[in-house]
Order: structure tokens, then sequence, then C-alpha cells
């Protein structure tokens, strides 16, 4: 990236360096191959700094760093390490203002797309009864939950007001196919997601809708059904 | 008791403006997907309320209904009626003035939400 390229604004009101180096053994150390990359915005793609490009011999180095501390690490008293997280924690306090500012970078807001409509691909963990996993909000978002069991896996993927799609991943056929038929959607994506074949029929269970759509089942919604009883016999039937 | 719903000034302000424009209003919040988990204004022959839809509250003098189903996941919800810039390709009626109201939402805490629960359901139907 030419150097000529504007800095964000923000850039130096959080103070961050043109360069970083690998932080190991309370020191800056370059990296071993002396290569660095770019760390663009995800704002606008400007570069923010050099990142140093580490090389199995600087992750040797970090790893030997780690492992001379251990004992002394090992031989550290709770006190001791409850003064040291409280002198992280006070760090933290102190640059409250810097990290806030490279987190929002770091979330894409601020910058020339400060009033844009862009959020950073987020994933939520919750539980199922909580409105984020209820509602299609739509977004770069995903909501995950925790569950024990197969039939509670089922529990959960019927646990809506709707029905439209789902997927199953199983390599096991029968857990596949099992889950498959007790999902209530009108589209099961098993081991596969978001392929629309012209003639499957679509359409959801439940509050996502009425019927189906592009399978040839749904010509019958725009055709009457009539029944023709006839007699083939020569003879008049009963009174007729 | 605390209120459902509730509406800023700047809001409060663009409702009485639509008022003006087009009469009686009514405010649906349906869920769903798309435009359905949108705050959606009506003129209020426009849009037929339902035995299972839930009021919610009313605001400038306008009533707010929720869909009944998607009342349970919103029943420990204070919603806040606010404007945003933008958005204007909807049904609503405030989107022709490049406008939109959206709900803004918090949860109840539990004191809230006992008080709330005693009270009993909120009225449901039109």
């Amino acid at each position: 990236m030419p150097n000529d390229q504007p800095q964000l604004s923000l850039k130096t009101l959080t103070g961050l360096r043109a360069r970083y180096d690998n932080f190991i053994g309370g020191k800056w150390v370059p990296p071993a191959e002396g290569q660095y990359f770019d760390d663009p915005s995800p704002i606008n793609g400007i570069k923010l700094a050099d990142i140093a490009r580490s090389s199995a011999e600087d992750v040797e180095l970090a790893l030997d760093s780690a492992h001379g501390a251990r004992d002394a690490w090992g031989r550290t008293p709770p006190a001791e390490r409850a003064r040291l997280l409280n002198k992280i924690a006070d760090r933290i306090d102190e640059n409250l203002e810097l990290l806030a500012h490279t987190e929002t970078i770091d979330n894409g807001i601020g910058g020339e797309l400060e009033n844009g409509y862009y959020i950073k691909p987020t994933v939520f963990v919750g539980h199922n009864k909580m409105r984020i996993f209820q509602e299609e909000i739509f977004g770069p978002v995903l909501c995950v939950t925790r569950l024990k069991s197969l039939d509670e896996a089922i529990e959960i993927g019927n646990g809506t007001l709707y029905g439209l799609g789902a997927g199953v991943w199983s390599r096991n056929g029968t857990t596949a196919y099992r889950v498959s038929r007790e999902i209530k959607a009108g589209r099961v994506w098993t081991n596969c997601y978001h392929v629309y074949p012209a003639h499957a029929a679509f359409g959801g269970y439940k509050h996502s809708g009425f019927g189906r759509e592009t399978h040839k089942i749904m010509m019958d919604y725009y055709q009457q059904t009539k029944n023709q009883l006839m007699s083939y016999s020569p003879k008049a039937m009963g009174f007729f | 008791m605390p209120r459902r719903v509730i509406v800023t000034a700047e809001a409060a302000a663009l409702i009485r403006q639509v008022k003006q424009q087009h009469g009686p209003l009514i405010f649906h919040q349906s869920a769903g997907c798309c435009e359905g988990t949108a705050l959606m204004c009506f003129r209020g022959r426009d849009f037929r309320i339902g035995p299972h839809n839930v009021l919610l509250g009313v605001i400038e003098g306008c009533p707010l209904y929720v869909g009944g189903a998607a009342f349970n996941y919103w029943a420990h919800t204070e919603l806040t009626v606010d404007v945003v810039t933008g958005g204007s390709d909807s049904f609503s009626l405030e989107a022709a003035e490049g406008v939109r109201f959206i709900t803004r939402s918090r949860l109840f805490t539990d004191a809230e939400a006992a008080v709330l629960d005693a009270s009993g359901p909120p009225p449901r139907g039109p």
C-alpha cells in the first residue's frame, strides 16, 4: 500500500505505533526473518500498522521464554498472583480510553464510514428463549447455544414460531435422517446448506407461510378439481 | 406500573405530524423476518386488528399492537419508539418523509417484570 495514502485520524487518537514487533520475555523483539505485514483498517482498508510476520523461529523463542518462566510462575503464591492480576486490571483501567478506541476501530466504526450501515460479524451465545434467537435479525450475526442431547437439539430446533429452512449436519446417517425428519421446517438441508434446486418444494411450517412454491404441487392451487361421473351404459339409468 | 411502550420527544412530534396528515393511526410491531420485525405505522382503518393481537400501549393517542404469538417473547421488554433517518422503502406512513420509526428495547428489571406479571396479561384484540 502506498505510503502517501491518508492515515486514519483515529490512529493518532489511539496512539497506535507504526510498527509492532513480537512481545517476548517482557520486551519487543523484531521477527527473526525481518518480515512484516500490513494490518488494514476494517473500515476502509487503509493500513494502520506493520505487524511482525513471525516464523517458526519466533514461535520457538516465545516458547522458550514461556518454558523458562514456568518454574518461577509455579512457585508464585496465590497472593502474588492476585497482586499481578490487580496490576493488569489497573493497567486496563488506566488505558480504558485507548482500548475503547481500538475496539471501536476493530468493530469497523469510525473514520469515513462512521455514519455508514456497518456491523462487524458477530457470534452471540445465549439460550433459545432470547429474542435474538427467536427473531430473524439478519446481518452478519449468528446465535449459538449449548445442548446436552439429540432430543434437546430437536426441541431447540423446533422451539420457534417459524419453520422455513433448517440445516442438519452429521456423519451418522441415522442421526441425520432422524433429526431432519423431526425438525418442523419446510426445507431441511442435510449435510449441505442453502441449495435451491428448481423443482424442490419451498415453503414453511407454522408462521412461515402457507403451502409450497416451485414444486409442481403448487400448480394445484391454480386449478379446479372436477369430478366427472359418466355412465358408459347405453341403457337409461334409473329414472333418466 | 411500568409501561411496556414509551416514546421519545422526536418520535412523539413525528407521530403528531403524521396524524395531522393521515388522521387516526395504529402501530403494529409484528415479528418474523424482513419488514416483519419493523414497527409499522398505518392509518387506523387500514390495519385490521385480530383477536390475538396484544395491545402493548398507547403513544400519542395511537394504539401499539404486537402479534399474539410474538408477545410471549416480548413480554419482558420495554419498547422505546424513536425515529431514525433513512430506510424509506416501507409501507409505514412516515417513510415518505425519509425517516423511520424504530423500537429500542430494554429488558425490564426483575422487580418491574414481577409487577407486570402480577397485573395480568395486557388486553388482546380491537
